[in-house]
């Protein structure tokens, strides 16, 4: 059966991929910092995006405020979570003892992470339905869900602000300067220690944000972090390790790619003819498409 | 003549006292001659089974066993099977099919239960069977799909309202309501599947059978992984395509997904439903309330009025009493009612043989029929499955709000098949979603 290249659809196909990509965008943003600028794959990530989205379900159980807001009311609270776990596992999590002690222990903290959630909850998804759960803006022959459009303007938000945090700010500046030469930045007097805790505290801040937005778009459950493990690594490196903006460029690459795959050749070939695009693409431009 | 002397009044005397003694000890030997034994305490009839409590299957496991409790509690009130009280063992398999045959074994050889049973659904059966075959036991199983078509095995039965051939039954009715009632009839239709064992056998039914025997026109199909994270793609191609059927064969967070993107895209064929899981369960039901109005799916057993009998409602009611204790599903249509009727089933086989022996057990089951709480039911000799599918098709009409309550009220359930059921008239074409 063939589909045709209906202009209609093929349009809505772009713009949802968009939209998409963009959560992605933040989604691996959390990852991208600490695998750039903190030099480790952190992989409890995953765990993080869970809490969050765990949290923003409970708080709009409570409360009944959108599971977007929550997730910003969260923030503060996770950036201390994250100091936190930095200060009490900061030489494990950084790999003092080696790349693969830091590998091994932060997936650890990701299966600790899950289980929490995995005991408090079961196994039974957990889910937001908001007012603009399941409503679109019309507009001529493209429709934009709003489930999808919200998260993405929080994200494209996070996003710039983030970049705006790395490039104009003097903190930001010392984070970028830990991932070029953290040598030269202790002979300046810098507490590089503090600098990694705050990078750390950082990156769980935007997990646990990303989770709100999540769950705004689709049920989770403890587990629900794990399918954007290819996803998030792929953009990462696609973008360029440690690169806000190539972060962002990624996702739409990456959203838009798999939204058109699935259109061509079907929803089960989708993720493989994306992840072939991705190698190609890797081939060709080693360092990705911005650099670090 | 002389008369014989009186008795001395020491022999009067010993007289009476024999008497006394002699009515006493013949009292005393005819109450212990007559009277019951005394009542050693009875040997409890033990019925074991493996139970998801954790784990995937823990919604439908743990409901499954709330409602066992509930028969245990109501047999022995009566004064348990056989005169004996009923005792259950259960052991958590952590909906993990990998733990089942240890736990079989163990039911079976070390607390050596009378009766074996296995857990609720397919996997679990799957794994329990081969146990069960292996020491001849008794197999009772519980919402199992088609574990029995690859053993045979005559001892093995399966409470879940479809029949042989397992496919067809399951799937059916869908284009059978279309068939009587759609006009003018529809002639495309997509089939949409999740890429999981359940969808695609399902898919491959309907698609290699069913539409072919209806005369209808496959114009699309499409699996789609599991775990996906927006439908949207999934559903795209048919905004080019434009079949009159959508035909969905999905598990419970797919069939969330699918439904949110069709209405967010507008998606408007003639027809959208299908063998969808989840539309089943309290909290997607109230989540998508009155969205779902439209859509054509299967149930087993909803409160319509066609269906309302007094011993069920009764039942659910007991049951969503429970709720809060156990956590399961508020609503409580999908398990509880056939978890009952199959305690109900085994119940009646042992009262009616007085035997708890597997084979004399089997050969009565495979032989007669069933009065139970969801109604008579009476089983095929080779498979075990039902004589008769118990499937209906509810098309969602005139939902308000979507609350609990609202789902509570039999006027809620419109049933479009099968007739003997039927509440409501099919609104064909598909309105659009509201």
């Amino acid at each position: 059966v063939t589909i045709g290249l209906s202009p209609e659809v093929f349009l809505n196909t772009i713009i949802q991929g968009i939209l998409l990509g963009g959560l992605y965008a933040l989604i691996s943003l959390g990852l991208s910092i600490t695998f750039g600028l903190l030099d480790v794959v952190n992989f409890a990530h995953f765990g993080f995006l869970v809490i969050g989205g765990y949290l923003a379900y409970l708080l709009n159980l409570v409360t009944g405020v959108d599971p977007i807001v929550a997730g910003l009311l969260l923030s503060p609270f996770f950036f201390v979570l994250g100091c936190s776990l930095y200060k009490v596992t900061g030489r494990a999590l950084t790999g003092v003892g080696g790349k693969t002690t830091s590998f091994v222990f932060l997936f650890a903290m990701l299966i600790i992470l899950e289980m929490i959630v995995y005991t408090v909850r079961g196994v039974t998804e957990f889910s937001v339905y908001t007012a603009y759960t399941m409503e679109s803006l019309h507009v001529g022959a493209i429709w934009i869900p709003l489930r999808l459009f919200y998260p993405f303007v929080a994200s494209l938000i996070l996003i710039a602000s983030f970049y705006l945090f790395l490039t104009k700010t003097l903190m930001g500046l010392a984070m970028r300067a830990l991932a070029l030469d953290e040598q030269t930045l202790l002979t300046f007097g810098c507490n590089t220690d503090k600098v990694k805790m705050i990078l750390f505290g950082l990156s769980v801040m935007v997990g646990g944000i990303a989770g709100g937005l999540i769950l705004a778009i689709q049920p989770m459950n403890s587990f629900a972090g794990r399918i954007f493990v290819p996803i998030a690594f792929a953009i990462v490196i696609l973008g360029g390790v440690g690169n806000v903006l190539g972060t962002l460029i990624g996702g739409f690459v990456l959203g838009v790619s798999q939204n058109l795959a699935s259109l061509y050749f079907g929803p089960l070939g989708a993720q493989a003819v994306c992840f072939s695009l991705i190698i190609v693409l890797l081939l060709v431009k080693p360092t990705g498409i911005l650099r670090r | 003549m002389k008369g014989a002397a009186p008795l001395s009044r020491r022999v009067k005397i010993s007289i009476a006292i024999a008497v006394v003694v002699i009515i006493a000890v013949a009292g005393v030997a005819y109450y212990f001659i007559t009277a019951p034994p005394p009542r050693a305490p009875q040997k409890p009839i033990k019925i074991g089974f493996t139970a998801e409590l954790t784990g995937g299957l823990a919604g439908g496991g743990k409901a499954m066993l709330a409602t066992m409790l509930m028969w245990r509690e109501d047999v022995n009130a009566k004064g348990g099977l056989l005169g004996r009280p009923v005792e259950l063992v259960f052991y958590d398999d952590h909906s993990n099919p990998a733990d089942v045959p240890s736990i079989m074994e163990k039911l079976i050889t070390v607390d050596k239960v009378d009766i074996v049973m296995p857990g609720y659904a397919t996997i679990i059966d799957a794994a329990a069977t081969p146990v069960s075959m292996k020491y001849g036991k008794l197999h009772v199983a519980f919402f199992s799909f088609a574990v029995n078509e690859k053993y045979k095995y005559d001892r093995h039965f399966n409470v879940i309202p479809i029949s042989y051939p397992h496919y067809k039954s399951w799937s059916y009715g869908f284009f059978e309501v279309l068939k009587n009632y759609a006009q003018p009839p529809p002639k495309t239709v997509a089939v949409l599947y999740v890429a999981n064992e359940y969808g695609e056998s399902v898919a491959k039914y309907v698609i290699e059978e069913t539409i072919k025997e209806f005369g209808l026109e496959l114009v699309h199909k499409a699996g789609y992984p599991p775990a996906t994270t927006d439908f949207a793609p999934v559903l795209m191609p048919l905004k080019a395509i434009n079949p009159d059927i959508v035909y969905i064969a999905s598990y419970p967070p797919d069939s969330v997904g699918l439904i949110k993107a069709a209405k967010e895209m507008g998606l408007k064929p003639k027809v959208f439903g299908g063998n969808m899981v989840g539309l089943q369960y309290a909290p997607i039901l109230t989540a998508l309330g009155k969205t779902l109005n439209g859509v054509l799916t299967y149930q087993f057993w909803v409160p319509a009025t066609t269906l309302a009998y007094k011993e069920t409602m009764e039942l659910v009611g007991r049951y969503q009493k429970l709720v809060p204790l156990y956590g399961t599903d508020e609503l409580g249509y999908y398990i509880p009612p056939y978890a009952y009727a199959r305690m109900q089933i085994l119940q009646q086989a042992i009262e009616a043989t007085g035997s708890l022996d597997d084979k004399v057990l089997a050969d009565y089951i495979r032989t007669h029929s069933f009065k139970t709480v969801i109604g008579e039911i009476s089983f095929d000799p080779i498979y075990g499955e039902f004589k008769e599918p118990r499937i209906v098709w509810v098309q969602f009409q005139g939902i308000k709000e979507g609350t609990l309550d609202e789902f509570k009220d039999p006027k809620t359930w419109t049933i479009v098949w099968p007739p003997q059921y039927k509440t409501a008239e099919l609104i064909y074409p598909f309105p659009g979603w509201s």
